[in-house]
């Protein structure tokens, strides 16, 4: 039920007293695009706006799995190990293609009512077919939960982005903060809502301040039954603000982000759900060329083992 | 100017893809009990329950997008 129950984003993992070691694989299938001004750098090396969108869009597969243990040592310490990866290939269009993998122990311990956490993220991430970035973060996090199962959750994530040499100028330290509130059943007809804010800093290593920001979000989402089917919405904005223009004679560079995910879910078996997925994101730069909508429907088959 | 930059205007249709997994906020629907994580979602698992006497503990995945 944990499985079906979980539509938002934030999942709750609440089998844990009965099987501390779980594992879940994903099949996906599913159609991309992203459209984006069209724009060309002359011989000059100068950059022109040509009237018309580029498109980028095609189909894709994919395979994901993701594993999760604890264990408790000693008297009050809690330790996890969590892994997962995923591959995406989009033949039709291999700037698509996408793979990442991560590990993340962490190491917890209650507090009366509530508890702390301490843990670290490595992942790995490729794009278009080639190595992109590598990541080491490490994590704070503080939750207050509730008997009825909603909770409070703060994480802290301070972490470093490299990137291949030809990529190096995006080198990053970053630092992110976020607090989440999460109500379970708060309504007769809802299975739960959520709210996020969020809020990060990321310093160009390199002192390029067009590659360095700030960053606000504010996400919701909801969830509920429908029949035999779990649905749920979810919205997203933010705003982002760059240390310094791209370009001498542009404006500084503030981009406004809005999104929208709607997903539905239908339980085939004990341990097998279908689900089919929307996606939106559409950004507005004060820099033309960074305007960008990006969206996704995909059709997914997840099985727990 | 960065080189990142001209390497994302020069070949943009080739990149834009990339681009969107940096500059912007891609949307990866997080459902179910297992995460899609992908373009700009991070997940972390917070401990909501514990009981030494018996070890079990209940935890929660808490996940956000972003750059």
């Amino acid at each position: 039920m944990a499985a079906l129950g979980a539509l938002a984003s934030a999942a709750v993992y609440a089998d844990q007293t009965a099987s501390p070691t779980q594992l879940s694989t994903e099949l996906g299938w599913g159609y991309e695009s992203q459209t984006a001004p069209l724009l060309r750098l002359s011989a000059q090396g100068e950059f022109i706006s040509i009237d018309g969108l580029q498109r980028l869009h095609g189909p894709h597969a994919s395979v994901g799995v993701q594993g999760f243990t604890n264990w408790t040592a000693g008297d009050a310490w809690n330790v996890s190990l969590a892994a997962n990866a995923l591959v995406k290939r989009s033949p039709a269009s291999p700037d698509f293609d996408f793979s990442m993998g991560a590990f993340q122990p962490a190491l917890h311990i209650p507090i009366g009512a509530s508890s702390v956490g301490w843990g670290m993220t490595l992942q790995q991430i490729n794009v278009a077919g080639r190595p992109f970035r590598e990541s080491s973060a490490t994590q704070w996090d503080w939750t207050l939960p509730y008997a009825d199962g909603s909770h409070w959750a703060f994480v802290a994530d301070w972490g470093r982005n490299r990137h291949p040499q030809e990529l190096s100028d995006l080198d990053a330290n970053t630092l992110s903060l976020m607090l989440q509130r999460h109500w379970n059943n708060p309504f007769r007809a809802l299975q739960s809502v959520d709210v996020a804010l969020f809020s990060a800093r990321e310093h160009n290593a390199h002192g390029f301040d067009e590659l360095s920001h700030r960053s606000a979000m504010l996400s919701a989402s909801m969830q509920w039954s429908w029949g035999s089917t779990n649905w749920s919405i979810g919205a997203n904005w933010s705003t982002t603000r760059f240390d310094a223009s791209v370009f001498p004679d542009t404006p500084e560079r503030v981009d406004q982000s809005s999104g929208v995910d709607v997903a539905v879910e239908r339980a085939l078996t004990a341990r097998q759900t279908v689900l089919l997925e929307y996606s939106s994101v559409r950004n507005h730069s004060t820099i033309a060329m960074f305007d960008n909508h990006y969206q996704q429907v995909a059709l997914k088959l997840r099985s727990s083992w | 100017m960065s080189n990142y930059l001209r390497i994302v205007l020069s070949t943009s249709a080739a990149l834009a893809s990339l681009a969107g997994a940096l500059l912007f906020t891609p949307a990866t629907a997080s459902a179910g009990n297992t995460v899609s994580l992908g373009h700009g979602v991070k997940c972390y698992w917070v401990l909501v329950s514990s009981n030494p006497a018996t070890g079990s503990n209940v935890y929660t995945q808490v996940c956000r997008k972003g750059v």
